[in-house]
């Protein structure tokens, strides 16, 4: 009789050769090919990745993307969306460390919400003009941007336009006068205040008495007003001098007036966020955007005003500028906007 | 489970003959499954990226006849002078056209001097700058003589896509833009890949230039995945192929179906389980048969088994196997029967000994009677003065008495008292005399024997020996030699009949019937203590005979002896030899 040590090894191996088919048949079970370019690698080192959050539109910033990341072999992750939308996402996001930078916005809007903005003193800042500077440097202004009225030339003629601030608070334009929620739209904000700058000392009867004049209806951003203005909805809108030669560029039928008493040009902006992944290239960037070529590409093709002092213009209409402390305005920001949402919009809702 | 398997071979049998079919037809379904799906994947991933390379070469093919093109225009006098002149003239629009007559089929041509657009293939007269220190012309100023490819995007007044492919001429300000848009690169790909299939070319900075296909919705997750560090075809479905087009820069991604379709794949699958389904049930009825068929004779076997523990002896197994069941079944058979024999023979001897204690007890029973009577024989004898009838019936008396007591063994001394009175009688009745002597030593005295063991020996001696010779002898000797005792009778009569004496010396003594004496005293001593013991006879070389009786010697007990029939009678290598039923134990 075999001794009982080697019938057990014997079992054992016959167990172990078992386990060994099974495990094999079940590694051909679980393998599956998925192509070539799965089985190579993939990585992006992170010193070549940038998140940039913006609210300008694609013809804007598409270009400058694509040259950005041309120059620098950067890899950009872009979020669009409204400013409003935008910034919400930087209040949020950079609490996570998953924002690089805020790209648009006014810079008002920008100054409101600087604890989530992280200071940089970019390289041009010497070239900027004084009135275009943060105080603390928490945003860099990209783009000088004056308010302009625009009319629909089928409904007005030039003498029937309107030609002042102080003209809209009046019975003529009441209803007629395309404007956008100024929770949704930096712009309208900014066109409050400047109405604001011009009736010192009387700011909530003005405020009062442009809502009236709007009769309660406001569009929802600041692309429905170029629309409503196009279409006839409404005879007139205020509106950014950018927006509104695009549109004249696109072959709609309107024109611009420059207000009489001057205009605010408020600039928008670019800032690095706080807690920034990425804030090397993010720094770069906001260079980017000051840089000359960029500053003379807003002006050649983007129909924008430079905000350096080196930089030549775009030879336009000159205007008296309406001076706004960017600070005070975003320091205000948020109680006059639930001061506007008071206001009885005459007319019902 | 495991005990409930463990508990019948059976089902010992059916579980692993069900395993070890089962396992290498599920194993080799899954096998074959995996091993056609390899091989398609394979040969599909060969095929797709053949195509994907031909879609690459293409598109390389495209740009060396741009790339051509281009060095024949810097080489153009005509254009040349245009160039530097500023204004483009006949002789520029001639050269452009002849020369780009390949291209623009599918491509917008352009030539600048300077930022300034000179000459176009596209119709109409268009003004056209291109800014020297942004995008294309920036690439261009900044490596003339080398191919630049840029990606460049307008959305106003119009969203225009398009890849610029274009070179500074090297001595001169002069620069040659090719315009490729959607359709450009539609043109170009026709007919390189089936519309289930999608392609996605990318820039550098893995910026869409061109998608097409129908999945093309899904390919800028490619680089959202990319950028979030995840794996690049997480929700992107199928299996993509990258190429590099050429020194372009730019890639391609060929994002194809998965070659078996999650219909295919469901169909074999489904096959599958049925094979898989067909072949357990074969299996297991397979496996039923198998292990009933090998287990059946152990079953049977079992039963037997049990049959016989309660006590069946007749079980015999019948099995139709030529194998080592069959030598089982064979085996136990004989046992069985040999069993059977052994305890009938013990039963028959048991049943022989109830008959002879019966005959023994019967013989007690009616001479209670006879000796009352001869009692009284014996007193009116006695008042009558007849001596010898008082002994006759005396003696008589006594004998009867003796031997209808209880008590079936008594001493040896009891034995000769009553031979004592036997002689008397027998002397009285056959007119001659004899005498009986007695040699016992005083110890032997005590011997136990059964009764009336020896009057059968000392009658045969008288009447066949003596048969009424006048002064013959009974000597009676008794002899202990260790365990043993041995009681002789001897007479110098006759001798007995030589035809008893084989009898006897062969033990065959039942043949005879007319010495029953000597048989029931043999029968007894064999059956009470053993085929060892019983009669032995012998002629005397003197005249006469000698009958030894052999029996073990024991001492006689107070109590009265109930039956004790000493078992052990036949030591190993005993003469008779059989060992067929007679070695087994008795109770």
């Amino acid at each position: 009789m075999r001794p009982p040590d080697s019938e057990g090894a014997e079992r054992r191996l016959c167990l172990l050769f078992l386990v060994l088919s099974l495990f094999f048949s079940a590694s051909l079970l679980l393998s599956c090919g998925r192509g070539d370019a799965e089985r190579r690698g993939e990585t992006l080192p992170e010193e070549r990745k940038l998140i940039v959050y913006t609210s300008h539109k694609e013809e804007v910033y598409r270009p400058l993307i694509l040259e950005f990341e041309a120059k620098t072999g950067i890899f950009v992750e872009l979020h669009a969306g409204g400013s409003t939308e935008m910034l919400k996402k930087l209040e949020e996001d950079s609490g996570y460390s998953e924002c690089d930078i805020m790209f648009g916005g006014g810079v008002e809007l920008l100054e409101a919400d600087k604890e989530f903005l992280e200071p940089y003193r970019s390289s041009y800042a010497d070239q900027i003009a004084g009135r275009f500077l943060s105080s603390d440097d928490s945003w860099t202004a990209f783009t000088e941007l004056p308010l302009v009225f625009i009319y629909n030339n089928k409904l007005l003629s030039e003498g029937e336009a309107p030609k002042s601030w102080r003209e809209l608070l009046t019975e003529r334009w009441r209803g007629r006068i395309a404007f956008a929620d100024p929770e949704r739209s930096g712009t309208s904000y900014t066109i409050l205040q400047t109405i604001l700058s011009l009736c010192p000392g009387r700011e909530d009867e003005a405020l009062e008495d442009f809502a009236r004049a709007l009769s309660g209806e406001s569009a929802g951003g600041s692309g429905e007003v170029l629309s409503e203005v196009e279409s006839g909805e409404k005879l007139m809108g205020i509106t950014l001098e950018e927006s509104a030669w695009k549109e004249i560029a696109r072959g709609e039928d309107l024109s611009l007036v420059y207000p009489e008493e001057g205009s605010s040009a408020v600039p928008d902006g670019v800032a690095v966020a706080k807690n920034a992944p990425h804030p090397e290239n993010a720094r770069r960037f906001v260079d980017f955007c000051v840089s000359d070529e960029v500053q003379r590409y807003a002006v050649d093709e983007l129909y924008r005003r430079p905000v350096r002092t080196d930089i030549p213009g775009p030879g336009g209409e000159d205007f008296p500028v309406l001076p706004l402390s960017i600070e005070k305005m975003g320091r205000e920001k948020n109680a006059l906007l639930e001061r506007w949402a008071e206001l009885p919009k005459g007319g019902g809702e | 489970m495991r005990r409930w398997i463990g508990q019948s071979f059976r089902r010992e049998l059916f579980f692993w003959s069900l395993l070890i079919s089962l396992l290498p037809i599920l194993l080799s379904d899954i096998l074959i499954y995996q091993l056609f799906q390899r091989r398609v994947e394979r040969d599909y991933r060969i095929r797709n990226q053949q195509e994907a390379k031909q879609i690459a070469g293409k598109l390389e093919a495209g740009f060396r006849e741009i790339s051509e093109m281009i060095a024949r225009l810097s080489e153009s006098d005509g254009l040349r002078s245009g160039i530097l002149s500023g204004s483009p003239g006949a002789e520029s629009y001639h050269v452009l056209y002849e020369e780009s007559r390949k291209v623009r089929d599918f491509a917008l041509v352009e030539v600048y001097s300077g930022e300034k657009l000179l000459c176009s293939t596209e119709s109409g007269t268009r003004e056209g700058r291109l800014p020297s220190y942004f995008g294309f012309m920036r690439e261009a100023l900044e490596k003339p003589g080398s191919p630049v490819f840029c990606l460049s995007y307008t959305g106003v007044p119009r969203k225009i896509t398009e890849l610029l492919i274009g070179e500074k001429m090297e001595d001169i300000p002069g620069t040659v833009l090719v315009r490729l848009n959607d359709e450009s690169f539609s043109k170009l790909l026709l007919g390189s890949y089936g519309r289930e299939n999608s392609i996605l070319i990318v820039n550098p900075a893995w910026e869409p230039v061109y998608m097409d296909g129908e999945k093309a919705a899904e390919l800028p997750l490619l680089r959202e995945n990319l950028l979030a560090g995840r794996e690049l075809m997480r929700d992107v479905t199928g299996r993509l192929y990258r190429e590099e087009i050429g020194e372009s820069g730019l890639k391609l991604f060929y994002l194809t179906r998965p070659p078996l379709s999650g219909e295919i794949r469901r169909a074999m699958g489904r096959i599958l389980l049925w094979i898989a389904f067909f072949s357990s049930l074969l299996s297991v009825l397979a496996s039923r048969f198998f292990s009933g068929y090998m287990a059946s004779p152990l079953a049977r076997l079992s039963a037997a088994m049990r049959r016989l523990r309660h006590g069946d002896l007749s079980v015999q197994i019948r099995l139709e196997r030529e194998d080592e069941f069959r030598e089982l079944s064979e085996g136990f058979n004989r046992t069985v029967r040999k069993l059977s024999d052994y305890l009938s023979e013990r039963l028959a001897q048991q049943k022989k000994l109830n008959e002879t204690e019966i005959a023994m007890m019967q013989a007690q029973l009616n001479p209670h009677f006879l000796y009352n009577t001869l009692d009284s024989i014996k007193w009116l004898a006695k008042r009558e003065g007849a001596e010898e009838i008082a002994l006759l019936s005396g003696n008589l008396s006594r004998i009867l008495r003796k031997s209808i007591s209880a008590p079936r063994f008594y001493r040896l001394s009891e034995e000769l008292e009553l031979l004592e009175e036997y002689c008397e009688i027998q002397e009285l009745r056959f007119e001659g005399s004899f005498s009986f002597e007695v040699e016992v030593p005083e110890e032997l005295m005590r011997a136990r024997i059964p009764k009336l063991l020896l009057q059968p020996i000392v009658e045969n001696a008288v009447i066949h020996g003596l048969d009424g010779a006048k002064d013959g002898m009974i000597l009676l000797r008794a002899l202990r030699e260790g365990e043993e005792l041995s009681i002789s009778v001897q007479d110098d009569g006759k001798g007995m009949d030589p035809r008893i004496l084989q009898l006897i010396e062969r033990r065959e003594l039942q043949r005879f019937t007319g010495h029953l004496g000597l048989l029931n005293v043999d029968r007894m001593l064999r059956l009470h203590y053993g085929e060892r013991y019983g009669i032995f006879a012998k002629e005397l070389p003197e005249g006469g005979s000698l009958v030894t009786l052999l029996l073990p010697y024991q001492e006689e007990r107070e109590e009265s002896a109930a039956s004790m029939p000493e078992a052990r009678g036949n030591p190993e290598g005993e003469e008779r030899g059989e060992r067929d039923g007679s070695g087994l134990g008795s109770g």
